[in-house]
């Protein structure tokens, strides 16, 4: 590098002097380690003058210059001067870098958001309480990460940062200038990792940032334990024990750790692919099945001016067909059948069972509950039963199932050839050159053959997409009439207990709607009810594994209204078990 | 896992039951009777306990004091501390892991070695230092591992 900027001067002896990048290091509220590191670069930091010209950096030196272009932040933000100060830096910066945990993601000094500012005032100055009320160094807010003041373009983890990373910025800057929004590839792996095959989740370390939402997801709101955090400091990796892929491990597939991920370190296993191949090999005969609830979802990113669900599902249906599919099917159809299916074995035996309707359910009794397993029903499975009803219909040979999912856990589900997420639904159309916003005027329906004329209308007395038809179901399996209305008593945080009594008899269903509480519930002889039912997630399906990050509730609010009034557009009927399991049977019957 | 060591873990936590939060204590007790935090002890623990193995095994990657393998026979600590440093110790520790073929906080294979490189053992007047077992030797130089790590490998010691 040197040798080649001699044979420049050499060549071009009037040429301007190339001016170096400017770098300027800042502190906010932390313990300065991440600074420290960079003063303890030892015989490194000959490089870095010279290839950088450092012009603030409080620690080390006094000089101050405001002209920079790469700012490196240390500290969160934690006052209003602290505020007004970054927001100069960021108006100053072309880069600007947060630089450690602190400025990551807050760290440490969040722990104090969950006191009052005037509490942890009163903790730490109890003798001059009143002196420091009204200075303004000591008028704090909640503690923020760097990133929710202004914006940041890189991140450096670690507590403190690892040498070698700010040394990497260093030399990218100095080889490429700093301009607003560059993009560069990070590829400095914290540390390798064993990878599994057969998980249908994967973690990719050099994206994370650390900020263990998915941790406290899988082991504080869903009490799975599946992943933690392992190793420290700058080695820190969000991992199983002992390293061990997701799927030998407690994992219930769920799919809430690759939701809520803010940085899309954990991403499932793409079938776009898969579906690709599917759809343009002409032999086999291509089954796509849509799960509304996975469009109302996949709206949010899919390019469309509509604002109603049922227009964007024709154009899907519509592309489906175009791109070689043989028949299109509403899952919904399926999720009924399953329902009379339930019902009806309800009716017939009297032993309790779990409610088959999630695979992640199931996954936790068959892992966490296994004196439990018996009491599984998973051909009752709303997967299942298509699977069964598509084979009958259509034959084993050249049959070939896509299913746009509102989850992943389906993934793992051998008999589906491909499974599309709501995420991967806009890029798979996007590889497919495929436009949603047209107008087709044939094929915009789905296919009726294995399709109910009577549905249902509901999943929307409950704030869970679904959860009352299953119950409901179930009662009207029993009782043929259902005259009054059942009664629901609740049992404690997020438990209900629903029961019905009449001359028929008595029926009695629990409904657990966070399953980090099932231990105590459980634990109880849960066999006196006729049907447990679990949630694996919270808000159900509209924010399931497979959707795309929900930001706030009016998001789950708006996909509710849109399936609300999707079904509204179908007629709904009051008979429909029986008409239902008829068909079942029927189509059961043309085997 | 055999029943003396179930025996011991037992005795453990029930030595601890009344303490809050007693992982990191029911993990150093574990590793001080029985070497090392292994994977079996690791699952029985959360077994027992109301921690997951998720969390455990959190805990024991997080501090350098935990061994998930049981140590080697021999210990080997090599000093890395400032006047070590100044005088080779970097040199001394790259030595050992050539001819061992591990990184501190290994174990050889044939279980005989464990290496650790540790900050000031104490005596810089003898740097660069290491310590095996108990015994300690200054001055060492590179060329001179081989001959100290035989002494202990002919089953003399």
């Amino acid at each position: 590098m040197i040798v080649n900027d001699v044979n420049i001067d050499n060549k071009c002896q009037n040429a301007p002097v190339k001016s170096k990048p400017r770098v300027a290091i800042f502190d906010f509220a932390s313990c300065e380690g991440c600074e420290l590191q960079i003063a303890n670069l030892e015989e490194d930091i000959l490089e870095v003058i010279d290839r950088v010209d450092i012009v603030s950096f409080r620690e080390v030196m006094k000089e101050h210059s405001d002209e920079y272009d790469v700012a490196f932040i240390e500290g969160s933000i934690n006052r209003p001067i602290d505020e007004e100060r970054i927001k100069g830096i960021r108006s100053r910066a072309k880069i600007l870098i947060a630089m450690g945990d602190c400025a990551c993601t807050g760290c440490v000094n969040k722990l104090r958001n969950d006191w009052s500012p005037e509490d942890a005032r009163k903790e730490v100055y109890p003798d001059a309480a009143k002196q420091v009320k009204d200075n303004e160094f000591f008028n704090i807010f909640p503690a923020k990460a760097v990133n929710e003041v202004v914006d940041v373009d890189f991140y450096i983890r670690g507590c403190p940062i690892r040498k070698e990373q700010f040394l990497y910025y260093v030399r990218r800057f100095a080889t490429m200038p700093p301009r607003k929004n560059m993009n560069l590839r990070f590829d400095i792996s914290p540390k390798e990792m064993e990878v599994d095959k057969r998980s249908i989740i994967h973690y990719d370390p050099q994206k994370c940032i650390l900020c263990k939402h998915c941790q406290i997801i899988c082991n504080d709101v869903l009490d799975v334990h599946a992943i933690g955090v392992s190793m420290k400091g700058n080695e820190s990796i969000i991992s199983t024990p002992f390293n061990k892929g997701l799927d030998a491990n407690n994992c219930i597939n769920c799919g809430q750790c690759l939701v809520n991920c803010p940085v899309g370190a954990f991403s499932e296993d793409s079938h776009i692919e898969i579906a690709r191949s599917i759809l343009e090999d002409k032999k086999s005969f291509t089954v796509v099945v849509i799960d509304p609830i996975a469009m109302a979802s996949a709206m949010e990113v899919l390019q469309t001016s509509e604002t109603q669900l049922a227009p964007v599902i024709q154009s899907t249906i519509s592309i489906f067909r175009q791109m070689g599919a043989k028949k299109v099917l509403d899952f919904t159809n399926f999720m009924y059948l399953s329902i009379a299916a339930q019902g009806e074995h309800i009716r017939n035996h009297h032993e309790m069972s779990f409610a088959s309707w999630c695979p992640s359910a199931s996954i936790f009794v068959r892992q966490f509950y296994p004196q439990y397993r018996k009491y599984l029903r998973p051909e009752f499975e709303p997967a299942n039963v298509m699977v069964d009803l598509l084979r009958r219909r259509y034959g084993k040979k050249n049959l070939k199932i896509i299913l746009i999912s509102p989850c992943i856990v389906h993934k793992g589900n051998t008999n589906i050839d491909a499974v599309l997420t709501a995420r991967e639904l806009p890029r798979f159309l996007k590889s497919c050159e495929a436009d949603i916003d047209f107008y087709s005027p044939t094929g915009m329906d789905f296919d009726t053959e294995c399709a109910m004329t009577t549905t249902f209308l509901g999943g929307a007395r409950n704030d869970h997409t679904y959860s009352l038809p299953i119950l409901e179901a179930a009662y009207m399996g029993k009782f043929k009439n259902l005259d009054s209305a059942l009664d629901v008593k609740t049992v404690g945080d997020y438990a209900h207990e629903v029961s019905y009594d009449s001359e028929e008899g008595f029926f009695n269903a629990l409904v657990i709607e966070d399953i980090a509480k099932t231990n105590r519930y459980l634990e109880k002889d849960i066999r006196k009810y006729n049907l447990v039912e679990l949630y694996p997630c919270l808000g159900g399906c509209l924010t399931g594994g497979g959707q795309i990050l929900t930001t706030s509730p009016e998001v789950v609010e708006r996909r509710k209204a849109l399936l609300k009034e999707y079904k509204g557009t179908i007629q709904s009927h009051d008979k429909f078990i029986s008409n239902m399991i008829s068909a079942y049977e029927s189509c059961k019957g043309g085997e | 896992m055999d029943a003396k060591d179930i025996f011991i873990i037992d005795t453990v936590l029930d030595k601890y039951k009344d303490v809050k939060d007693p992982a990191l204590i029911i993990l150093q007790n574990v590793q001080a009777v029985l070497g090392y935090v292994g994977k079996e002890y690791l699952e029985y623990i959360a077994e027992k306990t109301v921690y997951s193995l998720t969390e455990l095994y959190g805990i024991v990657t997080f501090y350098p004091s935990f061994r998930l393998e049981p140590p080697g026979k021999h210990m080997i600590k090599v000093c890395q501390g400032t006047a070590c440093h100044v005088r080779g110790g970097e040199k001394v520790l790259r030595e050992i892991q050539t001819q061992l073929c591990i990184k501190p906080g290994g174990t050889t294979e044939d279980r005989l070695f464990s290496l650790e490189s540790v900050r000031c053992l104490g005596c810089c007047g003898l740097s660069p230092v290491i310590m095996i077992d108990n015994e300690t030797y200054g001055r060492v130089k590179p060329a001179k591992i081989r001959e100290i790590l035989n002494k202990y490998r002919g089953g003399s010691k």
